[in-house]
């Protein structure tokens, strides 16, 4: 038997919390045994567990007791409490898990440490600063995982160090220099690969406007080029592929695990010929599933989403463009460039027409994310609040409603549901001004040719999107970022996918 | 793909708190090592002047099982593992464990072998002639013989025991279908557990396999 039992139990019963939320509860250690610790340490930090190497994340110290004596039969007690880590986020998959564990430890002297941990769930919570950026920049995943600190050597380590990198570099210039050969020869390889590629398709353009994703969105992109020759194709596809990698062991037991999550492609032309100097334009979208599986990359464990564009040429070679996206929660994502609400974008009426069963406009991306379920149930809704007392009189006590309100249930949708029909004067800071898109269901044939304005309202936090009416587009291409303009409004709802209000101009 | 909804804790299920045969991290295989290590710690610990053991066998057969298990009970030895193509330093010990010993630079191979330091190599190649030579007394070990179905079946269920989540029924693997495992990736253990992941990643309700 060992000498103590250590349990650990956390405040709430399900051990779920968002990122960022504070996690409490109590340490009970009961024991079997007298003895002595020099004191007893929790530490709480991610791991990853399943087929790869097992990384971890700094661990976060919380000295629970200094040393203490223990008679046999003994319990004590010590609460706790911290701030969750915001991410890597608790995920479950077949080669890859991620958890977040308390471990609690004894410092017994000259014997084995008694320790025992616990997992917890982290949920999206608060945004991650790394993830702040705009949609179309990437993230540095790395870099987004607090990682457990490399250890520094001493002087001598160091010294040997730079000495060993001094070596290697000498080798490698060496190791260059008998390979130059196979190195222009290669390069060669290349240059005559892309050179041929070119010759026939010409100037292949191919992008895409985000690479920053939240589940069920349509991720849109762009194919064009203008083929200097007639040829056949086998196919021009785009190829969606969610894979876990691990890697477990090293050097010569170094293995490479991958899962399939997720594999789907969209065909944009089908076998057939390409005849010169017609150009190809297309615009497309692959519908990303709903997932959980947020992209996560460490030393040894990761989710990678990739999209593969690829012209298909038989007995040729292709050309091909990688785009590697970044799964996040919606709640990470901020607004997209163009300043719409969906992702959504105009066809391009350049676009040659899409062959039957290519996939062409996306599906309707409106999602809301209100499915997500409140974590803890607040004992006063703010809705509720809002429903038996006053309905908001002025943007302002709407705004508050909606600030105290959970921002994670459905009750910010409902507040915005109750003031349907209700006109408000809002002051709004301009962030950014485009043309509203006809194809967003958002829109009313009224505020068709109108404009679409983002920013906030002047004075406030709040994030706000207004279609204008088109009477009112030459005032507002007028305006410029920091502007402040005033507008008489309806409240259409609550935008929850980017914690906004939408507004529509009367 | 994974379920959209919320992740639970894992392999609650299963009344596990992870799939017992995933990797291991340095501790966790020093805690679970399982190995007959009576003899080997004796030489060590007897008579004999300079003694080295050699752990011999083909991969996944144990030897590092072996060194993590005499390291438990040795914990004031030095354990060194080589990666491939890189070199480590051998630091000063009153016992070392070298895994990948082949590994070791001809120089390193001189001034360990003719030092005084006891010895244990984990190692495909046999270095008995050469210590032998050097004055060692050497005992080499071929840990494949080590393994019996009885054993492999009780490292199984430590395993299972070990991950257990709380009290109840957890999963556990019967000794016929450790023969069975065990007749067809003998003597890869780590071939064995890699099969049994597989098995508990699918699995519905705590069952014997």
């Amino acid at each position: 038997m060992s000498r103590c039992d250590i349990h650990i139990a956390f405040d709430r019963d399900d051990r779920t919390y968002r990122g960022g939320e504070r996690v409490s509860g109590m340490v009970t250690i009961r024991a079997h045994e007298d003895f002595r610790c020099n004191g007893i340490l929790l530490q709480h930090y991610w791991k990853t567990h399943g087929r790869g190497n097992v990384d971890s994340g700094t661990r976060q110290e919380i000295r629970l007791q200094e040393a203490w004596s223990f008679s046999a039969g003994d319990e004590r007690e010590f609460p706790f409490e911290f701030d969750s880590e915001r991410w890597p986020l608790t995920y479950r998959g077949h080669f890859v898990n991620v958890d977040h564990v308390v471990q609690v430890s004894l410092d017994i002297p000259w014997a084995r440490d008694s320790r025992h941990e616990e997992d917890f769930i982290v949920l999206p919570g608060d945004i991650p600063e790394q993830f702040r950026g705009d949609r179309t920049e990437s993230a540095d995943l790395q870099d987004a995982v607090a990682k457990k600190p490399a250890s520094s050597g001493g002087l001598v380590a160091k010294v040997l160090l730079g000495l060993l990198v001094l070596i290697i570099a000498g080798l490698l210039i060496v190791l260059f220099t008998m390979l130059l050969p196979i190195f222009i020869v290669v390069g060669i390889v290349t240059w005559l690969r892309r050179t041929a590629v070119r010759r026939r398709l010409g100037e292949v353009e191919c992008r895409a406007p985000v690479v920053k994703v939240g589940p069920e969105e349509p991720w849109r992109f762009h194919l064009a080029f203008t083929p200097r020759r007639s040829f056949r194709i086998n196919e021009i596809s785009a190829r969606l592929l969610v894979q876990e990698v691990a890697v477990s062991g090293s050097g010569t037991n170094k293995t490479t695990h991958r899962h399939t999550l997720y594999d789907d492609k969209v065909i944009l032309e089908p076998s057939g010929f390409l005849t010169a100097g017609e150009s190809f334009s297309r615009s497309s979208a692959l519908n990303l599933p709903d997932t959980q599986a947020w992209s996560i990359k460490t030393d040894d464990n990761s989710i990678e989403w990739t999209v593969d564009v690829r012209i298909d040429i038989p007995w040729y070679p292709d050309w091909s463009k990688k785009f590697e996206l970044q799964m996040l929660p919606p709640a990470f994502l901020s607004p997209l460039p163009d300043g719409s609400a969906d992702t959504t974008l105009p066809p391009d009426p350049s676009d040659t027409p899409a062959p039957s069963g290519a996939a062409s406009d996306p599906s309707d991306n409106s999602r809301t994310g209100s499915d997500r379920e409140p974590l803890s149930s607040s004992a006063d809704s703010a809705v509720d609040a809002v429903d038996r007392q006053s309905v908001p009189a002025t943007i302002f006590e709407l705004v508050s409603a909606i600030q105290a309100a959970d921002r994670y249930g459905s009750e910010r949708s409902r507040i915005a549901d109750s003031v349907a029909g209700m006109e408000f004067d809002v002051p709004i800071l301009i962030d950014r001004v485009s043309s509203t898109l006809g194809l967003s269901d958002a829109v009313d044939p009224d505020h068709r040719d109108g404009r679409t304005i983002t920013g906030t309202i002047a004075g406030t936090e709040q994030d706000v999107q207004l279609f204008t009416r088109a009477a009112s587009a030459d005032d507002a291409d007028a305006l410029t970022r920091g502007d402040v303009w005033e507008a008489r409004v309806h409240v259409r709802k609550w935008d929850s996918l980017y914690s906004r209000l939408v507004l529509s101009e009367i | 793909m994974p379920a959209a909804s919320s992740p639970g804790l894992a392999f609650a299920h299963l009344n596990l708190r992870w799939n017992p045969f995933r990797d291991l991290t340095r501790d966790e295989w020093i805690d679970l090592a399982d190995a007959d290590c009576a003899g080997i710690l004796n030489h060590l610990s007897g008579h004999d002047a300079r003694p080295v053991v050699q752990l011999l066998g083909k991969k996944g057969a144990g030897k590092t099982s072996h060194l993590l298990a005499i390291l438990r009970h040795r914990p004031e030895a030095a354990y060194v593992h080589i990666p491939e193509g890189q070199r480590r330093e051998i630091p000063e010990a009153r016992l070392i464990l070298i895994d990948e010993a082949q590994r070791l630079t001809r120089r390193q191979k001189r001034h360990l072998f003719r030092s005084d330091t006891p010895l244990v190599l984990g190692t495909h190649t046999d270095f008995s002639a050469r210590l032998t030579r050097c004055g060692r007394s050497v005992l080499s070990v071929h840990v494949h013989r080590q393994m019996t179905v009885e054993r492999l079946h009780r490292l199984i269920n430590a395993r299972i025991a070990w991950s257990r989540r709380g009290p109840g029924t957890v999963p556990s693997v019967s000794s016929e279908t450790t023969r069975a495992l065990w007749t067809q990736w003998q003597p890869d253990v780590r071939r064995i557990m890699r099969e049994l992941y597989l098995q508990f990643q699918n699995m519905k309700t705590p069952a014997e396999v």
